[in-house]
């Protein structure tokens, strides 16, 4: 039987041109996630986003991603490739230091996972926040801090799951557009 | 003019908490990683991954909870696997032959996994759900949860297979992945390995 994936194409994007080098940019955080997910810390993780990246600009630079479409598709690939490296690596090293006694290997700590954001970051981000309407602030706190899902969001605030998901979906545009985030190299960052 | 940017919306926007699920460690190992792969594609998705992670180190919290196998030095399967050792060169040479196949069988499941979990669709729209069966498991948990990331069923059997009635599933438009989850569970109620499997429809 044939699964399906959450496969959706871009209908707007101009699919069939080349990729800029800017647009790598845009896969920085989402390939350190991908990365944490998978080796449990962040700072690995970090090498990992600029390793697919350095990757993916020398693929640019000659020409081996010929259309944008093909971009995510080939970061994707190198990222999955660069874990499985990088962990089979850190196996190996841990039954190392085990034959020497040096003791059992952790990988990294999940609380390396916290420190994502910057002390910088984190005074835009409550600045930008502190624009948003209490509604959408709450909806927001319940779903990231409290990790409730939109039906249960829904019961708290007395409204329909379906509003729940539509504001928060607009209070993330609005704090992005606060906050500068760009999609793509042609919207310059206003931050 | 206003410049302010035009952000493509995913055609997936009625499955938003999938991002806050992802983050949150809350879907399957399987639907992590499809997501993962959409995402990649997604700009509208991809922002929001970004951004999630944000709110999360904002609250305190990890930017994202690694799911799936866990650190392997608290693999619960070492301590058994050593008992069973031993328990097996107690019981003789017969034993001790079988005892070989079933560390063996174990160790490879250092990885944990319960491979090749046969999903056959059925005429009245349920599914019969089969896997190799485990020496060591003493019962399989089975799960089946929804593209959300939601368990709706949940089953125990003794029996290397189950059926899932099409009474269960919920509707199941065009495109949604259901996902079947078993564990091998041993006597003392450890989970000793597990797998996943999808079921999907073409649309």
């Amino acid at each position: 039987m044939k699964t399906l994936r959450y496969g959706v194409a871009d209908p707007a994007a101009d699919t069939s041109a080349a990729p800029e080098p800017c647009e790598l940019e845009t896969f920085r955080l989402p390939l350190r996630l991908f990365a944490a997910r998978r080796l449990r810390n962040w700072t690995i993780a970090e090498d990992v986003s600029q390793e697919v990246l350095r990757v993916g600009l020398e693929a640019l630079n000659a020409g081996r991603v010929a259309s944008r479409e093909l971009l995510p598709g080939f970061l994707f690939k190198t990222a999955v490739h660069v874990c499985m490296h990088r962990s089979r690596s850190a196996a190996r090293e841990k039954r190392a230091l085990e034959r020497f006694g040096v003791g059992l290997y952790e990988s990294g700590p999940a609380d390396a996972l916290e420190n994502a954001l910057t002390g910088e970051r984190r005074s835009r981000l409550r600045a930008a926040m502190a624009e948003l309407s209490p509604d959408e602030r709450r909806i927001l706190e319940l779903t990231y801090d409290q990790e409730l899902d939109s039906d249960d969001i829904a019961r708290q605030l007395g409204l329909r799951a379906g509003a729940v998901r539509v504001r928060r979906h607009r209070a993330i545009r609005r704090l992005s557009e606060i906050l500068g985030v760009t999609p793509s190299c042609d919207r310059e960052s206003r931050g | 003019m206003d410049e302010k940017p035009t952000v493509i919306e995913c055609p997936k926007a009625a499955d938003r908490d999938l991002t806050p699920l992802y983050l949150a460690g809350k879907l399957s190992r399987a639907e992590a990683e499809a997501f993962e792969e959409h995402y990649f594609a997604c700009e509208s998705c991809r922002m929001d991954v970004g951004k999630g992670s944000e709110f999360r180190a904002y609250f305190g919290k990890p930017a994202i909870v690694p799911v799936g196998r866990p650190p392997r030095s608290r693999r619960p399967w070492l301590r058994l696997a050593a008992a069973a050792a031993i328990a097996l060169v107690a019981a003789g040479v017969w034993h001790w032959t079988r005892s070989a196949t079933e560390m063996q069988s174990v160790s490879r499941g250092a990885e944990a996994r319960i491979d090749r979990i046969a999903i056959t669709p059925r005429a009245d729209g349920g599914f019969d759900v089969s896997w190799p069966a485990r020496l060591a498991a003493a019962a399989y948990a089975v799960e089946v949860f929804g593209p959300d990331g939601r368990r709706f069923w949940k089953t125990e059997t003794r029996e290397p297979h189950v059926r899932i009635e099409a009474s269960v599933l919920p509707p199941q438009p065009t495109g949604r992945i259901f996902e079947v989850r078993v564990e091998a569970i041993d006597p003392a109620g450890q989970v000793t390995a597990s797998g996943e499997a999808s079921i999907g429809t073409d649309p």
